[in-house]
Formats: C-alpha cells, sequence, structure tokens
C-alpha cells in the first residue's frame, strides 16, 4: 500500500467520512498476561465535525487517540482498522507513520507547559514543526507561523514569537499549541483534555476558539475529555467509554436528551451543576 | 444570626521575595491576599471559589494556621488565634484539620492506613478511650472503607479510597472546622459526587463547619452554605449561595458563573422527563 503525498491532500468536504475506526483493540502485556485495555472501538468522524470521547480516568479514551497517532507506548499494540481518507493507519511503519502526524492528523494535549520545550522560542518550536513537515525557506516558515499565532489571538504576534514557553499563561501556551498543529493543516486534529488545566474562563475562550478555527478550516475533531458538560458544548456526536469498551455512542443530543445506556445516566446524574434543571423541572410539573 | 465558629478580619498576606543581589536587585513584594474578612457560620459550609492566582489556597493555608498573615486577625470560637504558640496551637490543631488535594501525595506510601490515620493522634498525644486501632476501624467504616484495609497501604487504594483515607485521618481527633482544598478536584465525576455525599452526611452527624476552597463552581454550589468569590486576592463578593449563584452582583462573578459549561437545558429536561417517564425517578 502506498501512503499518498501530503500535496494530495484534498480539501475536506463536509460530511464526508474523515476516519473511520473498526473494532479497535488495544492490547498491553503484563506479568498477570495480555490486558485489553480498548476493546472493540468502532466510531467515525466526519470532516468539519467533531466527534467527543467520554470518560472517566481508566476508560481507554487517551489510548484510543494514541493509537489513532501511532503513539501507543512501548508494548502497546493496535488490532483492527483506523483508516484516514480511506487510507489504512495500522500496520504502517514508523517513518510512515511520522508523515501521517502532522500532515494529517494533529495533536493537542493538556498539558501544553510539558508540550514545548523550555530551551527554545515558541516561534523556533511551530518554525521547525511547519519545515519538517512542508519544507521551504526559514523566512516563510517564520511568516507562517506569526500568521498561525495571530490567529489564535496572540497579540504582538512578531515580538512575541521570539518569547520562551515560560513567558506565556496557561492559556496562552494552550493557544500557542494549537497554532502549531493548525500551520501542519492537519485533516483531524485530535484534542486530549485540551482545558482540563485551564481555569474556567480561559477554558470558555479556548473552546471558542477551537470551534471558530473549524468552522474556518473544516478539521474534523476528536475532542477527549472527563468533562460531560464540555463535551455538550463542542460535540457533534458522542462516545461514552467506560473501563476500555464503548458503553454508547451517538449525537450529542441523543446522548445527553435519551441516554440509554445505565453508566451514561449515572455519569450525567453524577455530574455537579450551576444551575439545576432538576429544581426547575419540579416547579413545573 | 448563625453562629460563627471561625472568623477572619482584613486578613492579609504579602510575600517577600529577595533579589539575588546582581541582576535582580531589591526586593518584590506580593499581596497574595489583600484585606479578606469572612465568617465560617458553625455546623456550615463556607465555600471560597477563584481562579488560579485568586489567593484561594493561600487564604486556605492562613485559616489553617500553615502560614501566618502579615495583617489582621484570625478568631475561632471567639478566641483570638492569629499567632497562636504552645497549648493555644496545639488546640487550635486538634480542632482544625485540612483534607489535600491530591490524597496519594498527602499519604505517606510506606506507611500503613492504621499509622496514616492515628498520626494526628500521635501528634496530639490523645489515646482515644476505645484505643488507637478500634478507632481506626470506626473512621474507616465511617468513611465508607472496609475496616479490615487498616493494614494496608496507600497504593493499594484508588484515587477516591485515598481521599477518603485522607479525610478519615482529618477526623481522627474531632475536629470541629475541616478545611477542604480542593479536597474533590482530582478524582472523577462519579467518585467526586460520593465524596460530597460523604462531606454532607459527616457534616450532618458530626456538626462539622468547613471552609470548602475549590476552582470548580459547580462543586462548591453543591456542598456551600455560603459563597465567597476572590480574584486577585480580594473577596470580590460574597453571600448566600443561592444569592451568588442565583443573582451574582459582581461583574467578576457574573463573567465566570457565565464561563462554566453547561448542558443544553433543553436536552436535560427532556432527559429528566425521559427517566420520569420510565420510572427511574419519583
Amino acid at each position: 500500500m502506498s501512503i499518498t503525498s501530503p500535496r494530495t491532500i484534498s480539501i475536506p468536504v463536509p460530511g464526508a467520512t474523515l476516519l473511520e475506526v473498526e473494532h479497535l483493540t488495544v492490547t498491553f502485556p503484563t506479568s498477570a498476561g495480555p490486558v485489553e485495555v480498548v476493546q472493540d472501538a468502532s466510531f467515525r468522524v466526519e470532516a468539519g465535525d467533531t466527534l467527543g470521547i467520554v470518560g472517566e480516568s481508566g476508560s481507554g479514551k487517551s489510548m484510543t487517540s494514541l493509537a489513532i497517532m501511532g503513539l501507543l507506548p512501548r508494548g502497546g499494540t493496535a488490532t483492527g482498522s483506523i483508516r484516514l481518507n480511506g487510507h489504512e493507519l495500522l500496520a504502517r511503519s514508523d517513518r510512515e507513520m511520522r508523515r501521517v502526524r502532522g500532515d494529517k492528523v494533529a495533536m493537542v494535549f493538556q498539558d501544553p507547559l510539558s508540550s514545548l520545550n523550555p530551551y527554545y522560542t515558541v516561534g523556533r518550536q511551530i518554525e521547525e514543526a511547519y519545515r519538517a513537515h512542508n519544507g521551504g525557506s526559514r523566512k516563510n516558515a517564520r511568516n507562517v507561523t506569526i500568521e498561525a499565532l495571530e490567529r489564535v489571538r496572540i497579540a504582538d504576534a512578531s515580538r512575541r514569537v521570539d518569547h520562551y514557553p515560560h513567558q506565556f499563561s496557561g492559556g496562552m501556551r494552550q493557544r500557542i499549541m494549537i497554532a502549531m498543529a493548525l500551520c501542519l493543516e492537519p485533516d483531524l486534529l485530535i484534542a486530549d483534555e485540551p482545558t482540563t488545566a485551564l481555569d474556567v474562563t480561559v477554558q470558555a475562550q479556548i473552546l471558542e476558539l477551537l470551534a471558530e478555527l473549524q468552522r474556518e478550516t473544516g478539521t474534523g475533531m476528536i475532542f477527549i475529555t472527563h468533562d460531560l458538560a464540555v463535551v455538550s458544548q463542542v460535540a457533534d456526536d458522542v462516545l461514552v467509554m467506560k473501563d476500555g469498551r464503548q458503553v454508547e455512542r451517538g449525537t450529542a443530543e441523543q446522548i445527553f436528551s435519551r441516554p440509554q445506556a445505565q453508566y451514561t445516566r449515572a455519569l450525567l446524574a453524577a455530574l455537579p451543576r450551576i444551575d439545576d434543571p432538576f429544581d426547575r423541572l419540579k416547579g413545573t410539573s | 444570626m448563625t453562629e460563627s465558629i471561625l472568623s477572619a478580619k482584613h486578613v492579609s498576606k504579602v510575600f517577600v521575595t529577595r533579589g539575588d543581589g546582581a541582576v535582580f536587585a531589591g526586593t518584590t513584594r506580593f499581596t497574595a491576599v489583600d484585606d479578606v474578612s469572612f465568617e465560617v457560620p458553625r455546623g456550615k459550609t463556607l465555600g471560597i471559589v477563584g481562579e488560579s492566582g485568586s489567593g484561594k489556597s493561600t487564604t486556605a493555608r492562613i485559616v489553617a494556621k500553615l502560614i501566618d498573615p502579615t495583617e489582621g486577625t484570625l478568631e475561632f470560637e471567639g478566641d483570638d488565634v492569629t499567632k497562636p504558640s504552645g497549648r493555644a496551637l496545639a488546640a487550635f490543631r486538634s480542632n482544625v484539620q485540612v483534607v489535600f488535594q491530591d490524597p496519594f501525595s498527602s499519604l505517606n506510601p510506606r506507611h500503613t492506613v492504621e499509622k496514616i490515620i492515628s498520626a494526628p493522634l500521635d501528634y496530639q498525644g490523645i489515646t482515644p478511650k476505645q484505643g488507637k486501632r478500634a478507632l481506626v476501624r470506626e473512621l474507616l467504616e465511617r468513611v465508607g472503607l472496609n475496616a479490615d484495609h487498616a493494614q494496608r497501604y496507600p497504593g493499594q487504594f484508588s484515587g477516591g479510597q485515598a481521599q477518603r483515607i485522607g479525610i478519615a485521618r482529618a477526623l481522627a481527633v474531632s475536629p470541629k472546622l475541616v478545611i477542604c482544598d480542593e479536597a474533590v478536584s482530582a478524582l472523577d465525576v462519579s467518585v467526586q459526587a460520593r465524596v460530597i455525599n460523604l462531606l454532607n452526611e459527616l457534616q450532618a452527624e458530626l456538626g462539622l463547619s468547613y471552609v470548602f476552597i475549590a476552582h470548580d463552581l459547580a462543586v462548591v454550589r453543591q456542598i456551600a452554605d455560603t459563597v465567597a468569590v476572590m480574584s486577585k486576592g480580594r473577596i470580590v463578593e460574597q453571600g448566600d449561595r443561592d444569592a451568588i449563584f442565583g443573582h451574582p452582583q459582581h461583574e467578576y462573578t457574573k463573567t465566570l458563573l457565565a464561563a462554566v459549561p453547561q448542558i443544553n437545558p433543553e436536552w436535560e429536561l427532556e432527559r429528566v422527563r425521559m427517566l420520569a417517564a420510565e420510572g427511574a425517578v419519583e
């Protein structure tokens, strides 16, 4: 199977299937025998849409995303099928997967500080990522970088590009990670708890920014979070996971208004609220 | 009017950082807590909410007497405890206990649960009348853990269970006030709900008072009777829980509440009606 060159990436067609995952199982060897941390997960992401994956710790939500990226920790193996734009990603060499990452799939993690090198300016880090995938001159990469920083609303981007990660706040660093992901123009962006470490007002800004950039670029997104309220705001479709299994899958409206699985119902019942719809219902009935 | 168990009056905390004498000369002063006053009603919960850098954790540490305030006074049950020493400090420590955010880093991994829970007794030189071992068993049961697990180590428990151990340890000296500093922030939502229920039950049974510090407004709403909202070292607004959440007055409180993600209320109503129709809800 040949890999398509990055130049042939077509402009995403809204609604076309971008990612198709079938019977994905991720296994790790342990002294007590192999453990399946993800069992038989199947889902798809349409271009321009967001799939939210929710679950508590140990549900397998992060392992699912790492399997798609080809970044499973040592010893982990994935079976089943992961097709991006119709091309199978499983069973590719490390070298091929390096091209896929960045060219086609980019990722934003929870903790931007641990994903950025403290010794390099943010500009240099974004430029390097860009040139590794797109080549071109330093000067061009720098222009792309400044433009990307402007898109994520870093004020005074042409000066800030030469600053180091510690000179930015947590929310700004997450904007920088998003800028880095977006200047690679991926077809699919995987955001793993991107707002979990942020203050609630900053979280609101980042969620808005992601939605806006997605509208502009038509990038498909997988948004992984433990926070049901956040996922209800960002996702078109939702996958609920528990102990490595998918418990329920549907549109956001189905999952939040007509959840079928007991686990989904229990999770929603446990969610603390700042405004209680149950009180409101009691008032009306 | 409810009697208050603890009151803070005009409390400030200034941190002074010395320069290195070369590149950074002189000293810088940073006011982490700036003239805050609040009361903790007896048998109730004061929630303190704020974002990072708001000064809420510094406030918690002042109230727990882990650090001294630069200015202002603290009163516990009418006694001045701003700078207690000797016997007065020891008495304060047995009346006021703290539950921290990360259950694992606040529990010694090499000590058994029994040793961890009974440590405050040893510090205070208290010998419970039913015996230490029996008290530990009682406390484990009280926080919903198996009393037979007293000889296990923290690593053998889940995050929610470890936080219950932290709560059991806080209860060992029969405190009147428990300070919960982001005590449920690291827990999964279903575990978080159970720990909040436990805290509420313990309050009802034992008449405990809480200072509950959290960045999560929805969590504070579940547990607090009164709420203080902090921003940049100051309390910008405080009052009854329903007033703060229902009719916030300060711009900052309004912004904070508006930023909390919520599920579409129509979806929530539809779900509640569906569950009601299925008989899952009375």
